[in-house]
């Protein structure tokens, strides 16, 4: 059986540092920026799931579902603002995302 | 050997590295099967962890649901391979400082408190005699979740339903445009009318075809 919990902690972790790094990496690319935000959000809920294992607390595994809960409609969302943006651009380049305003 | 150490181990490494290919990779239908590759690994450690009910909404909504929606708008757009390009970032240190920061923070709440043992069932710290995976064991992962989920905790539960249903109609009304061009009744336009409004002057521009 496992030697220790921290093993589960430092996968959680690497998971939301390597999503941390993906958004600040890839900010020319909005779909691997999304990516990234999933990457991150499971990152807490591994922590999250982890946490209620080691401390015999349910909660720990009830907010992980509504966090995924969450994640989902905000990934809805946010494709379908890109589609919408790939729509009228042509194109899903940053570098003029400004111009939505107005 | 202990098995399960060792599906562990390859568990996480394979995770680490689909993680790593997710957000390096040049091109991002590669992104979107890495990304799968880690939700499956994640769904195996939860399995370890002996809560198989969120192992398997893990694989349902994250892989059947959140994965696949990625994949459509993938392959939907015309997407060219990006290129990564670190020489925008001369400021290394606002990216590194905070990682370490956050790395000593957890660590140290988490190094405090490792808890080692050879004993199968001892990966929990008793502290008022509830003991999770017999509780697992005797009323199953849903009950369990149930018993909170339906009774202290239902405002919660509602809200993510309705907050659902808004990701839903938010969705539809922002990619749809098959009803721009039809022309329809605007009842309540038509209804307000004022005489003062009735009559009004617009400026009609040319438009250059």
């Amino acid at each position: 059986m496992l030697n220790s919990i921290i093993k589960f902690y430092i996968n959680a972790m690497v998971l939301f540092l390597l999503g941390m790094l993906g958004i600040i990496i890839n900010r020319q690319s909005v779909i691997t920026l999304l990516m990234s935000l999933e990457l991150m959000l499971l990152g807490i809920n591994m922590s999250l799931i982890t946490s209620s294992i080691y401390l015999n607390d349910l909660i720990g595994q009830m907010f992980p579902l509504f966090i995924l809960t969450i994640a989902a409609a905000e990934s809805a969302i946010g494709l379908a603002i890109l589609i919408t943006f790939y729509r009228i651009r042509g194109t899903i380049s940053v570098d003029f995302i400004s111009l939505l305003k107005g | 050997m202990f098995l399960d150490s060792i599906v562990f181990n390859i568990l996480t490494i394979l995770s680490s590295i689909s993680a790593f290919i997710v957000i390096t990779a040049p091109n991002p239908v590669y992104s979107v099967l890495f990304l799968i590759l880690v939700f499956c690994c994640n769904t195996g450690i939860l399995l370890i962890l002996g809560t198989e009910f969120l192992a398997l909404i893990f694989l349902i909504v994250y892989v059947g649901a959140i994965a696949v929606l990625f994949l459509f708008v993938v392959m939907m757009l015309n997407i060219k391979s990006k290129k990564v390009s670190i020489s925008y970032y001369t400021e290394i240190i606002t990216i590194i400082l905070p990682v370490i920061i956050f790395v000593l923070i957890v660590l140290s709440i988490k190094i405090g408190h490792i808890y080692t043992s050879t004993k199968p069932s001892d990966l929990i710290i008793d502290f008022n005699n509830l003991n999770i995976p017999t509780m697992l064991d005797f009323l199953g992962d849903i009950r369990l979740l149930g018993q909170l989920i339906y009774t202290y905790y239902v405002v919660y539960f509602i809200m993510a339903g309705i907050i659902l249903l808004e990701a839903m109609i938010g969705a539809i009304i922002l990619t749809s445009d098959k009803h721009k061009d039809i022309k329809r009744q605007h009842i309540f336009q038509q209804i307000s009318r004022d005489f003062v409004n009735a009559v009004f002057l617009t400026e009609i521009s040319s438009k250059k075809q």
